[in-house]
């Protein structure tokens, strides 16, 4: 199985960037991970040309058996960054309707984000986006600047025994849908 | 006379939301100063990134302001990323959060039967929230449908007497909670 798996941020720093990139390590036996972010994507304008970086996106997206997106919080919703790219990929582009996506999340908040994941699953689900959206797990990493070692792993056991639960149980879901 | 920013929410070069920022700004003009400002020449939000000049002056503008009336168009059941992104630049990140107890009237249009309802919801949530804790208009939604049926295609007004009275009341409403919070 191949996930594409976007953190949600335009940021030098991110600690979704960390999650995602410390999934891909952790899980490298089970799963191919491929992680991206949305850094250096133009802004939406429906007036503009489409940029070739979101093409690009597109044709990784379409090749990906399944989705994650890790999204910061900005102001308890997502952040422009994001929404942009999912305003690029709801316009003249179809390369999210019906496919596998999960809703995962960190945040330095102890909430961990999770009102960023409530919108952001009601805009992925939009008639514009239309994904297949995963609900069987949840995953929010709060104090997320306390949450990673030196070398980027997650320090808490509780907080990676959450993670292997979301994408075992988010694995299963996506093998059930083919 | 108190002096208002009429916020056209998207950076499309045509939108009904603009047309209802400037249908506002004329209609409102015996009540009120108010100018439309836009928000398409704004640099994309990055914490990375220091505020410039047009950022600079979308702040000061906000933070000279007496209040905001948005405008909205609804994007993917939420609020347009250009829209979002200006927010952004208001908040606590950018400096000081200039956003703090502002008060703000939400409007929006949209081509379909929903009047950006949506988007409307998203934007009250956003700016309620503890990066931005500005004064949103409780209740009084006016929520513009089917855009091009209410809007003369030559003038670009609003036509619609049952949407502009609904402004009517809800604008009159929004004066005088600026001037009284309506604390009881």
């Amino acid at each position: 199985m191949k996930i594409l798996a976007i953190a949600g941020s335009n940021a030098e720093h991110s600690s979704n960037l960390k999650l995602l990139q410390f999934m891909q390590r952790h899980f490298a036996k089970t799963v191919e991970i491929d992680v991206r972010d949305v850094k250096g994507i133009p802004m939406f304008c429906e007036d503009a040309e489409f940029p070739k970086a979101v093409t690009e996106l597109g044709q990784a997206i379409k090749a990906a058996d399944a989705l994650v997106f890790s999204t910061p919080e900005e102001q308890n919703s997502v952040p422009s960054s994001l929404k942009s790219v999912l305003e690029w990929l709801s316009y003249h582009c179809d390369a999210l309707r019906g496919k596998p996506v999960g809703i995962i999340s960190a945040s330095t908040q102890p909430q961990g984000g999770v009102r960023a994941q409530n919108r952001l699953r009601t805009i992925l689900t939009s008639n514009g986006l239309d994904c297949l959206m995963f609900n069987g797990a949840e995953y929010a990493l709060g104090e997320a600047n306390y949450a990673f070692d030196n070398q980027g792993n997650l320090k808490g056991p509780g907080s990676v025994k959450a993670l292997d639960n979301y994408l075992e149980t988010f694995m299963t879901w996506v093998q059930a849908q083919k | 006379m108190r002096k208002l920013l009429a916020v056209v929410g998207t950076n499309a070069k045509f939108s009904y939301n603009r047309l209802l920022a400037k249908f506002v700004a004329q209609h409102f003009s015996d009540q009120a100063q108010i100018e439309v400002v836009e928000v398409k020449d704004l640099p994309p939000y990055s914490r990375d990134e220091a505020a410039n000049e047009e950022v600079q002056q979308w702040r000061e503008k906000v933070e000279a302001a007496d209040g905001l009336i948005i405008c909205t168009p609804e994007y993917d059941r939420a609020i347009p990323a250009a829209l979002k992104s200006a927010l952004e630049w208001l908040g606590l990140f950018s400096g000081a959060n200039v956003m703090a107890g502002k008060p703000v009237m939400i409007l929006g249009v949209s081509l379909g039967m929903m009047g950006s309802s949506n988007a409307q919801e998203d934007l009250r949530e956003i700016l309620l929230s503890p990066d931005l804790a500005a004064t949103v208009l409780p209740g009084n939604e006016v929520l513009i449908s089917y855009a091009n049926r209410n809007f003369n295609q030559n003038t670009g007004e609003l036509t619609s007497e049952k949407f502009i009275k609904q402004l009517d009341i809800a604008f009159a409403h929004f004066l005088d909670y600026i001037e009284t919070g309506w604390r009881k």
